[in-house]
């Protein structure tokens, strides 16, 4: 068994019993797998949408969703039809009340393009933890499709 | 890469911004010594061009939790100053300040929160008037935020302001610590535009 750092704005694909794991703040993380043929991939979104010209499509989520999606169907020749999706993150770290910050709004509309490119290609959502005001730790099972989180607290949770 | 950093900095130009973070490295150090009382001195000043991915390797430790202190500045330049300290720095800090033992750091009241925030803000409008003085900018510092969370969830939310720019940035990293290393931080500022830092 492999356990395998997805660094920020990268992606990685797998198959069981590997584990990909990350940390992330205003980040989101977003595990895709097929329930059936225990294979997946966990992508490092950092940003909404992909800046014009930005070749590093990894950083996006609308283009490192689709990207993720197709290095899977292309490497483990998984129909996306059998895909599934768990996502983590999107934290909103910093409580700029007082003062406008383009990082206010980071976390949550991470979050926002995540679910939208989710919907548009039809893979279900079947677990999450997002959102609040803390980081986490992630671990994606491939094997079990267990999403292991830990905040600050060290408290585990399973989504 | 969105904005290849190479032609927008020279390496004039990041001497020059290497000479200003020492400059206020310096009054850093200076106004964190007088705020808690011990000694604090500069050990380290650069400014660098770098891969946002690197950042993350800068941090103090990435074992247990950090304070990370935000102060947003605007004016003539426009950017974040951050300030990351280790746990253990930040127990330090705290005890110095509130003048008790800090035995966790599970619970944060207003009084500790205040109290770190008002360490970025001292140390932020020191930075910042040093870089005001010197070139004779307008820089206006605002209320500083705080988060206390794993580093590497910090520089996340952090490295995000870098990505808006491209996959390299400019970084002007500061590390300072007490004689006894029991604090230890590291400083940084976070541009928002390097076009208009180009300027300095």
């Amino acid at each position: 068994m492999k356990v395998i750092n997805v660094g920020v704005g990268e992606l990685a694909v797998s198959a069981s019993p590997d584990i990909l794991k990350t940390i992330l703040g205003s980040c989101v993380g977003i595990a895709i797998y097929s329930p059936r043929d225990k294979v997946g991939g966990l992508l490092h979104i950092m940003l909404p949408r992909l800046n014009n010209g930005d070749m590093n499509r990894t950083k996006y989520a609308n283009s490192g969703i689709p990207e993720l999606i197709t290095i899977i169907e292309g490497k483990y020749g998984v129909n996306r039809r059998h895909m599934a999706a768990k996502i983590a993150g999107g934290a909103n770290m910093f409580s700029f009340k007082k003062t406008a910050s383009p990082l206010f709004d980071i976390g949550p509309n991470n979050i926002t393009a995540v679910r939208y490119c989710l919907n548009e290609l039809n893979i279900p959502i079947i677990g999450e933890d997002v959102g609040s005001n803390y980081g986490r730790r992630i671990e994606f099972h491939i094997d079990s499709g267990r999403m292991v989180i830990v905040g600050p607290d060290k408290q585990a949770i399973d989504r | 890469m969105t904005h290849p950093i190479a032609p927008i900095l020279n390496d004039e130009q990041i001497q020059r911004l290497n000479t200003l973070a020492k400059l206020g490295a310096d009054k850093v150090a200076e106004s964190l010594s007088k705020w808690i009382r011990t000694e604090i001195v500069t050990s380290s000043a650069k400014a660098a061009v770098m891969h946002y991915s690197k950042l993350t390797e800068l941090s103090p430790s990435t074992e247990g939790l950090s304070t990370a202190i935000l102060v947003r500045v605007s004016g003539s330049i426009s950017g974040y100053l951050a300030f990351i300290f280790d746990e253990i720095s930040t127990k330090h800090i705290l005890a110095r300040i509130l003048r008790r033992d800090i035995d966790s750091l599970a619970e944060w009241d207003n009084l500790r929160r205040s109290a770190m925030e008002e360490t970025g803000n001292i140390i932020g409008t020191s930075f910042a008037n040093t870089l005001a003085m010197n070139l004779g900018l307008e820089i206006h510092p605002s209320s500083p935020v705080m988060a206390f969370d794993f580093p590497d969830a910090l520089w996340d939310t952090l490295l995000t302001q870098y990505a808006l720019e491209g996959d390299y940035a400019l970084s002007c990293q500061v590390t300072f610590n007490s004689p006894d290393n029991m604090i230890s931080g590291i400083f940084s500022v976070i541009p928002d535009d390097l076009q208009t830092w180009k300027a300095l």
